[in-house]
Protein backbone atom coordinates (compact mmCIF):
# COMPACT_ATOMS: atom_id res chain seq x y z
CA UNK A 1 0.00 0.00 0.00
CA UNK A 2 2.35 2.30 0.58
CA UNK A 3 4.41 2.39 -2.62
CA UNK A 4 0.61 2.47 -4.11
CA UNK A 5 0.70 5.90 -2.29
CA UNK A 6 3.82 7.02 -3.07
CA UNK A 7 2.98 6.36 -6.76
CA UNK A 8 -0.39 7.91 -5.90
CA UNK A 9 1.45 11.36 -4.54
CA UNK A 10 3.85 11.02 -7.61
CA UNK A 11 1.39 11.10 -10.46
CA UNK A 12 -1.18 13.65 -8.46
CA UNK A 13 1.94 16.16 -7.81
CA UNK A 14 3.81 15.59 -11.37
CA UNK A 15 0.47 16.54 -12.99
CA UNK A 16 0.53 19.56 -10.70
CA UNK A 17 3.64 20.83 -11.63
CA UNK A 18 3.26 20.40 -15.51
CA UNK A 19 2.01 23.42 -17.80
CA UNK A 20 -1.95 24.39 -17.30
CA UNK A 21 -1.58 25.53 -21.24
CA UNK A 22 -0.17 24.62 -24.32
CA UNK A 23 0.71 21.61 -26.11
CA UNK A 24 2.70 20.12 -23.33
CA UNK A 25 -0.27 20.13 -20.41
CA UNK A 26 -2.37 17.26 -19.93
CA UNK A 27 -5.10 16.53 -21.68
CA UNK A 28 -8.47 16.69 -19.05
CA UNK A 29 -8.92 12.57 -19.19
CA UNK A 30 -5.51 12.36 -17.99
CA UNK A 31 -6.01 14.60 -14.98
CA UNK A 32 -9.51 12.86 -14.34
CA UNK A 33 -8.11 9.02 -14.23
CA UNK A 34 -5.37 10.16 -12.21
CA UNK A 35 -8.21 11.94 -9.65
CA UNK A 36 -9.85 8.69 -9.61
CA UNK A 37 -6.54 7.20 -8.77
CA UNK A 38 -6.20 9.91 -6.15
CA UNK A 39 -9.87 8.96 -4.33
CA UNK A 40 -9.24 5.37 -5.02
CA UNK A 41 -6.05 5.29 -2.74
CA UNK A 42 -8.08 8.09 -0.38
CA UNK A 43 -10.53 5.55 0.40
CA UNK A 44 -8.06 3.01 1.19
CA UNK A 45 -6.69 5.26 3.60
CA UNK A 46 -10.37 6.12 5.28
CA UNK A 47 -10.83 2.50 5.44
CA UNK A 48 -7.57 2.04 7.44
CA UNK A 49 -8.76 5.14 9.10
CA UNK A 50 -11.95 3.96 10.50
CA UNK A 51 -10.22 0.28 11.42
CA UNK A 52 -7.41 1.81 13.28
CA UNK A 53 -10.08 3.78 15.15
CA UNK A 54 -12.22 0.58 16.09
CA UNK A 55 -9.35 -1.45 17.10
CA UNK A 56 -8.33 1.66 19.51
CA UNK A 57 -11.69 1.96 20.75
CA UNK A 58 -11.45 -1.46 21.81
CA UNK A 59 -8.55 -1.38 23.41
CA UNK A 60 -9.43 1.91 25.19
CA UNK A 61 -12.08 0.39 26.08
CA UNK A 62 -10.41 -2.61 27.78
CA UNK A 63 -7.77 -0.82 29.36
CA UNK A 64 -10.79 1.00 31.16
CA UNK A 65 -11.94 -2.29 32.33
CA UNK A 66 -8.40 -2.98 33.92
CA UNK A 67 -6.61 -4.64 31.24
CA UNK A 68 -3.39 -2.71 30.98
CA UNK A 69 -1.23 -5.41 29.16
CA UNK A 70 -1.17 -3.66 25.38
CA UNK A 71 0.07 -0.04 25.84
CA UNK A 72 2.79 -0.80 23.32
CA UNK A 73 0.25 -1.65 20.67
CA UNK A 74 -2.35 1.01 21.52
CA UNK A 75 0.62 4.02 21.25
CA UNK A 76 1.21 1.83 17.40
CA UNK A 77 -1.91 2.44 16.46
CA UNK A 78 -2.06 5.73 17.50
CA UNK A 79 1.14 6.85 15.89
CA UNK A 80 0.05 4.76 12.98
CA UNK A 81 -3.94 6.78 13.08
CA UNK A 82 -1.67 10.32 13.28
CA UNK A 83 0.26 9.00 9.98
CA UNK A 84 -2.74 7.85 8.25
CA UNK A 85 -4.89 11.22 8.95
CA UNK A 86 -1.82 13.36 8.09
CA UNK A 87 -1.65 11.41 4.39
CA UNK A 88 -5.33 11.37 4.20
CA UNK A 89 -5.41 15.21 4.50
CA UNK A 90 -2.33 15.81 1.89
CA UNK A 91 -3.43 13.10 -0.33
CA UNK A 92 -6.94 15.23 -0.11
CA UNK A 93 -5.36 18.85 -0.45
CA UNK A 94 -3.52 17.86 -3.50
CA UNK A 95 -6.90 16.44 -4.80
CA UNK A 96 -8.53 19.19 -4.37
CA UNK A 97 -6.27 21.13 -6.58
CA UNK A 98 -5.58 18.62 -9.39
CA UNK A 99 -9.48 18.84 -9.44
CA UNK A 100 -9.53 22.72 -9.65
CA UNK A 101 -7.34 21.97 -12.78
CA UNK A 102 -9.50 19.43 -14.29
CA UNK A 103 -12.36 21.81 -14.13
CA UNK A 104 -10.64 24.53 -15.95
CA UNK A 105 -9.08 22.09 -18.56
CA UNK A 106 -10.53 21.83 -21.85
CA UNK B 1 -37.42 12.15 12.15
CA UNK B 2 -36.67 9.59 9.62
CA UNK B 3 -36.69 6.20 9.78
CA UNK B 4 -33.49 4.18 10.79
CA UNK B 5 -31.77 2.38 7.78
CA UNK B 6 -29.91 -1.34 8.56
CA UNK B 7 -26.44 -1.49 6.42
CA UNK B 8 -27.24 -5.21 6.42
CA UNK B 9 -30.22 -5.28 4.67
CA UNK B 10 -28.96 -2.40 1.97
CA UNK B 11 -28.74 -3.84 -1.74
CA UNK B 12 -26.43 -1.70 -3.73
CA UNK B 13 -24.78 -1.63 -7.25
CA UNK B 14 -21.84 0.08 -7.54
CA UNK B 15 -21.27 1.82 -11.11
CA UNK B 16 -17.97 2.82 -12.45
CA UNK B 17 -15.82 2.42 -14.51
CA UNK B 18 -12.64 2.37 -13.18
CA UNK B 19 -11.69 -0.97 -11.78
CA UNK B 20 -9.45 0.21 -9.13
CA UNK B 21 -12.12 2.71 -7.91
CA UNK B 22 -15.35 0.38 -7.65
CA UNK B 23 -13.01 -2.42 -5.56
CA UNK B 24 -12.03 0.50 -2.97
CA UNK B 25 -15.50 1.28 -2.45
CA UNK B 26 -16.88 -2.12 -2.47
CA UNK B 27 -14.14 -3.23 0.12
CA UNK B 28 -14.90 -0.08 1.90
CA UNK B 29 -19.19 -0.72 1.76
CA UNK B 30 -18.89 -4.29 2.73
CA UNK B 31 -17.12 -3.60 5.66
CA UNK B 32 -19.55 -1.23 6.58
CA UNK B 33 -22.72 -3.68 6.54
CA UNK B 34 -23.53 -2.98 3.07
CA UNK B 35 -24.56 -5.88 0.46
CA UNK B 36 -22.61 -4.97 -2.60
CA UNK B 37 -25.21 -7.22 -5.02
CA UNK B 38 -23.55 -5.83 -7.87
CA UNK B 39 -20.72 -3.85 -10.02
CA UNK B 40 -20.92 -2.59 -13.50
CA UNK B 41 -18.40 -0.55 -15.64
CA UNK B 42 -20.58 1.04 -17.75
CA UNK B 43 -24.39 2.76 -18.31
CA UNK B 44 -25.38 -0.51 -20.19
CA UNK B 45 -24.66 -2.84 -17.65
CA UNK B 46 -26.13 -0.78 -14.94
CA UNK B 47 -29.34 -0.89 -16.69
CA UNK B 48 -29.41 -4.27 -17.35
CA UNK B 49 -28.46 -5.48 -13.86
CA UNK B 50 -31.10 -3.15 -11.89
CA UNK B 51 -33.59 -5.36 -14.30
CA UNK B 52 -32.68 -8.61 -13.10
CA UNK B 53 -31.40 -7.68 -9.07
CA UNK B 54 -33.83 -4.18 -8.38
CA UNK B 55 -31.42 -2.97 -5.89
CA UNK B 56 -31.97 -0.29 -3.41
CA UNK B 57 -29.52 1.78 -4.54
CA UNK B 58 -27.29 2.28 -7.38
CA UNK B 59 -23.54 4.72 -6.81
CA UNK B 60 -23.40 6.10 -10.05
CA UNK B 61 -20.23 7.72 -11.54
CA UNK B 62 -20.93 9.95 -14.36
CA UNK B 63 -18.53 10.23 -16.74
CA UNK B 64 -18.32 6.81 -18.04
CA UNK B 65 -17.76 5.84 -21.71
CA UNK B 66 -20.91 4.67 -23.94
CA UNK B 67 -23.38 5.60 -21.65
CA UNK B 68 -23.28 8.44 -19.77
CA UNK B 69 -24.07 8.18 -15.95
CA UNK B 70 -27.12 10.88 -16.77
CA UNK B 71 -28.68 8.66 -19.46
CA UNK B 72 -28.02 4.99 -17.22
CA UNK B 73 -29.44 7.40 -14.35
CA UNK B 74 -32.53 8.60 -16.89
CA UNK B 75 -33.62 5.25 -17.71
CA UNK B 76 -32.83 3.50 -14.72
CA UNK B 77 -35.40 5.85 -12.65
CA UNK B 78 -38.19 5.24 -15.77
CA UNK B 79 -37.43 1.33 -15.29
CA UNK B 80 -37.34 1.31 -11.39
CA UNK B 81 -38.86 4.20 -9.96
CA UNK B 82 -38.02 2.10 -6.25
CA UNK B 83 -34.37 1.97 -6.83
CA UNK B 84 -32.80 5.15 -5.62
CA UNK B 85 -29.60 6.22 -7.49
CA UNK B 86 -26.66 8.30 -5.65
CA UNK B 87 -23.95 10.36 -8.40
CA UNK B 88 -20.68 9.50 -6.75
CA UNK B 89 -18.09 11.48 -9.19
CA UNK B 90 -14.96 14.12 -9.58
CA UNK B 91 -17.49 16.54 -11.47
CA UNK B 92 -18.95 19.24 -8.89
CA UNK B 93 -19.85 21.43 -12.04
CA UNK B 94 -23.20 23.35 -12.23
CA UNK B 95 -24.40 21.58 -15.33
CA UNK B 96 -23.79 17.87 -14.45
CA UNK B 97 -25.41 18.27 -10.80
CA UNK B 98 -28.36 19.59 -12.41
CA UNK B 99 -28.40 17.01 -15.36
CA UNK B 100 -28.56 14.62 -13.02
CA UNK B 101 -30.81 15.54 -10.24
CA UNK B 102 -33.10 16.54 -12.93
CA UNK B 103 -32.33 12.99 -14.42
CA UNK B 104 -33.78 11.38 -11.25
CA UNK B 105 -30.40 10.93 -8.88
CA UNK B 106 -31.62 11.40 -5.69
CA UNK B 107 -28.48 12.14 -4.07
CA UNK B 108 -25.07 13.66 -5.20
CA UNK B 109 -21.67 13.46 -3.57
CA UNK B 110 -18.66 13.74 -4.82
CA UNK B 111 -15.36 11.03 -4.79
CA UNK B 112 -13.72 12.83 -1.78
CA UNK B 113 -16.45 12.60 0.47
CA UNK B 114 -15.65 10.68 3.07
CA UNK B 115 -17.21 6.94 4.27
CA UNK B 116 -19.40 8.37 7.06
CA UNK B 117 -20.40 10.83 4.02
CA UNK B 118 -20.59 7.99 1.47
CA UNK B 119 -22.81 5.89 4.12
CA UNK B 120 -25.14 9.27 4.76
CA UNK B 121 -25.81 9.09 1.51
CA UNK B 122 -26.82 5.89 0.85
CA UNK B 123 -28.75 5.48 3.46
CA UNK B 124 -30.51 8.73 2.71
CA UNK B 125 -31.44 7.25 -0.61
CA UNK B 126 -32.63 4.31 0.49
CA UNK B 127 -35.18 5.73 2.37
CA UNK B 128 -36.18 8.31 -0.53
CA UNK B 129 -34.34 11.43 1.22
CA UNK B 130 -31.59 13.32 -0.96
CA UNK B 131 -27.95 13.89 0.16
CA UNK B 132 -25.67 16.46 -1.57
CA UNK B 133 -22.17 17.31 -0.62
CA UNK B 134 -22.36 20.44 1.18
CA UNK B 135 -20.14 22.84 -1.06
CA UNK B 136 -22.25 20.87 -4.24
CA UNK B 137 -25.43 21.92 -2.37
CA UNK B 138 -24.92 25.79 -1.83
CA UNK B 139 -23.84 25.78 -5.76
CA UNK B 140 -27.11 24.01 -6.59
CA UNK B 141 -29.02 26.66 -4.24
CA UNK B 142 -27.98 29.79 -6.39
CA UNK B 143 -28.28 28.06 -9.65
CA UNK B 144 -31.89 27.26 -8.10
CA UNK B 145 -32.23 30.57 -6.80
CA UNK B 146 -30.97 32.10 -10.62
CA UNK B 147 -34.03 30.21 -12.02
CA UNK B 148 -36.23 30.90 -10.07
CA UNK B 149 -35.60 34.60 -10.30
CA UNK B 150 -35.66 34.51 -14.52
CA UNK B 151 -39.22 32.75 -13.90
CA UNK B 152 -39.86 35.19 -11.90
CA UNK B 153 -39.02 37.84 -14.32
CA UNK B 154 -40.22 36.30 -16.73
CA UNK B 155 -44.07 35.76 -15.10
CA UNK B 156 -43.73 39.26 -14.46
CA UNK B 157 -43.01 40.13 -18.28
CA UNK B 158 -45.27 37.76 -19.39
CA UNK B 159 -48.40 39.56 -17.41
CA UNK B 160 -47.38 43.23 -17.44
CA UNK B 161 -47.54 45.60 -20.55
CA UNK B 162 -44.31 47.81 -21.35
CA UNK B 163 -46.11 50.61 -19.59
CA UNK B 164 -46.68 48.77 -16.77
CA UNK B 165 -43.35 47.48 -16.19
CA UNK B 166 -42.22 50.87 -16.49
CA UNK B 167 -44.35 51.86 -13.83
CA UNK B 168 -43.03 48.91 -11.62
CA UNK B 169 -39.29 50.06 -12.23
CA UNK B 170 -39.96 53.32 -11.26
CA UNK B 171 -42.13 52.07 -8.06
CA UNK B 172 -38.68 49.71 -6.97
CA UNK B 173 -36.81 53.07 -7.20
CA UNK B 174 -39.03 54.52 -4.71
CA UNK B 175 -40.78 56.83 -6.91
CA UNK B 176 -43.93 58.12 -5.75
CA UNK B 177 -46.98 58.67 -8.08
CA UNK B 178 -45.90 62.56 -9.07
CA UNK B 179 -42.46 61.50 -9.79
CA UNK B 180 -43.46 58.52 -12.25
CA UNK B 181 -45.80 60.25 -13.87
CA UNK B 182 -43.34 63.40 -14.25
CA UNK B 183 -40.91 60.60 -15.62
CA UNK B 184 -42.99 58.97 -18.10
CA UNK B 185 -45.14 62.15 -19.14
CA UNK B 186 -48.51 60.89 -17.96
CA UNK B 187 -50.95 61.67 -15.82
CA UNK B 188 -50.81 60.66 -12.09
CA UNK B 189 -54.44 59.37 -12.32
CA UNK B 190 -53.10 57.46 -15.51
CA UNK B 191 -49.94 56.26 -13.06
CA UNK B 192 -52.69 55.35 -9.97
CA UNK B 193 -54.60 53.20 -12.69
CA UNK B 194 -51.52 51.39 -13.97
CA UNK B 195 -50.54 50.77 -10.21
CA UNK B 196 -54.10 49.15 -9.81
CA UNK B 197 -53.54 46.98 -12.65
CA UNK B 198 -50.01 45.61 -11.38
CA UNK B 199 -51.59 45.04 -7.80
CA UNK B 200 -54.22 43.11 -9.56
CA UNK B 201 -52.18 40.75 -11.89
CA UNK B 202 -49.43 39.97 -10.08
CA UNK B 203 -51.97 39.25 -7.38
CA UNK B 204 -50.02 41.43 -4.49
CA UNK B 205 -51.84 43.79 -1.89
CA UNK B 206 -49.35 47.20 -2.56
CA UNK B 207 -46.58 49.20 -3.82
CA UNK B 208 -44.16 47.88 -1.61
CA UNK B 209 -44.77 44.42 -2.12
CA UNK B 210 -44.81 45.29 -6.34
CA UNK B 211 -41.29 46.72 -5.36
CA UNK B 212 -40.24 43.74 -3.84
CA UNK B 213 -41.44 41.04 -5.85
CA UNK B 214 -39.54 43.47 -8.84
CA UNK B 215 -36.54 43.13 -7.19
CA UNK B 216 -36.86 39.79 -6.36
CA UNK B 217 -37.44 38.61 -10.09
CA UNK B 218 -34.67 40.21 -11.41
CA UNK B 219 -36.77 43.38 -13.16
CA UNK B 220 -34.91 45.76 -11.85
Amino acid sequence: MAQTLDTVFEHVRALLAAPQNGGAAPARDRLELTLTEGYAAALALDGDRMRLERRIEQLTFSFAEGDESRPEELRRLIARLHAVEDDLADLRALLEKLRRRAAKAA
Amino acid sequence: MSPKVDSDTLRVLLVDDHDLFRTGLRNLLEEQGVQVVGEAASGFDAIRIVREIAPDVVVMDLNMPGMTGVEATREISSIAPLTRVVVLTISDQDEDVMDAIVAGACGYLVKDSSIEELMRGIKAAAIGESLISPPIASKVLQRMRAVTLDQGAETIRSELSERELDVLRLIANGKDNAEIAEALHISPKTVKNHISNILMKLQIENRIQAAVYAVRSGIV
